[in-house]
């Protein structure tokens, strides 16, 4: 893993992060920001799932998850410029693989949702309750998603 | 000054500051409190200024519930957080402009509650009112400005 950690730190493909002191805070601001989309619209939409909200038809629900898209490439943008700045100090800090771990976690969570909920919950009534599967998937996202914002404030610590 | 040198020496500054978890957890809930309570208004001004048109607008004062156990979060732990460098705090620029659009913020949010409240007909609108579209910009700025404000408390 080392070998590949040295190349990225001479690839030196961030060199702004660090020519500009201002950088780093911005980025960080972008990345609270994001983080507050991403997590605003996800917990709509998964408590929505889990069966909360039942006033609001479940497939308007669909913009959300498109406007969780976007708070999430907002994060992934400004994430890879923290980890490329300094790629060792992420990679061996627990919290950070904490983090990843769950990050893969909800997105395994998120494609199934997509690909095999999504594409039916047109026979799902759009004022009740949907099928289990999908309570239970929505409850796993807000969990892992929870985790991966836990996991992230606690990098400079654990 | 004499109240923010006392809030530093009381027991909950010594321990936020003092025990090796307690400004580490405190800081972890201000964030999982920062996404709750301005993710769920970011969505509710979202909604009042034109996106998912699909949801009615009045239909979203459901969604504030969770808006305000966010901001309870954040107030115990900000608190927490706060004690523990009370005096220095409160000469932090960016300090004083988070708490001013805080202040704003809520403020925001409590005529937006009461605008949802007053009006029936919003339940099945599917174009909010310009005073509600108002109220959302003026709080997308305050939050946004909070946010920043927050951040820059670290590098100002």
């Amino acid at each position: 893993m080392d070998t590949i950690l040295t190349m990225l730190q001479e690839a030196n493909l961030v060199p702004f992060m660090y020519a500009w002191q201002w950088s780093w805070p911005i980025a960080e601001t972008l990345h609270f920001s994001g983080m507050t989309i991403l997590i605003g619209a996800i917990m709509i939409t998964d408590l929505r799932l889990m069966g909360a909200f039942k006033h609001i038809n479940i497939h308007s629900t669909h913009t959300l998850i498109w406007i969780a898209v976007i708070g999430f490439g907002i994060n992934l943008i400004t994430g890879l410029g923290f980890f490329l700045a300094d790629p060792f100090h992420y990679s061996y800090a627990t919290s950070f693989q904490w983090k990843v771990l769950f990050l893969v976690l909800a997105g395994i969570n998120a494609a199934y949702f997509t690909f095999a909920l999504q594409p039916k919950w047109n026979e799902w009534d759009p004022y009740g309750n949907p099928p289990m599967a999908a309570r239970i998937s929505g409850a796993l996202s807000l969990t892992f998603w929870m985790l991966v914002l836990i996991f992230g404030r606690l990098i400079e610590y654990l | 000054m004499d109240f923010f040198y006392w809030l530093e020496a009381t027991a909950l500054a010594d321990w936020v500051g003092g025990s090796i978890w307690g400004y580490p957890i405190m800081l972890t809930l201000h964030s999982i409190g920062l996404a709750i309570v301005v993710g769920i208004v970011f969505i509710m001004n979202l909604r009042f200024l034109g996106v998912m048109r699909d949801i009615p607008v009045g239909q979203v004062a459901k969604f504030l519930p969770w808006a305000w156990f966010g901001f309870a979060i954040n107030t115990v732990s900000g608190l927490s957080l706060y004690t523990m460098q009370a005096s220095w705090y409160m000469t932090s620029i960016p300090f004083l402009l988070k708490i001013a659009g805080i202040v704003i913020g809520v403020v925001m949010m409590v005529l937006v509650q009461k605008a949802l409240r007053a009006d029936a007909s919003l339940n099945t609108a599917s174009e909010a009112p310009s005073k509600l579209r108002t109220y959302a910009i003026i709080s997308f700025v305050v939050w946004s400005v909070a946010m920043i404000g927050g951040r820059f408390i670290a590098y100002i």
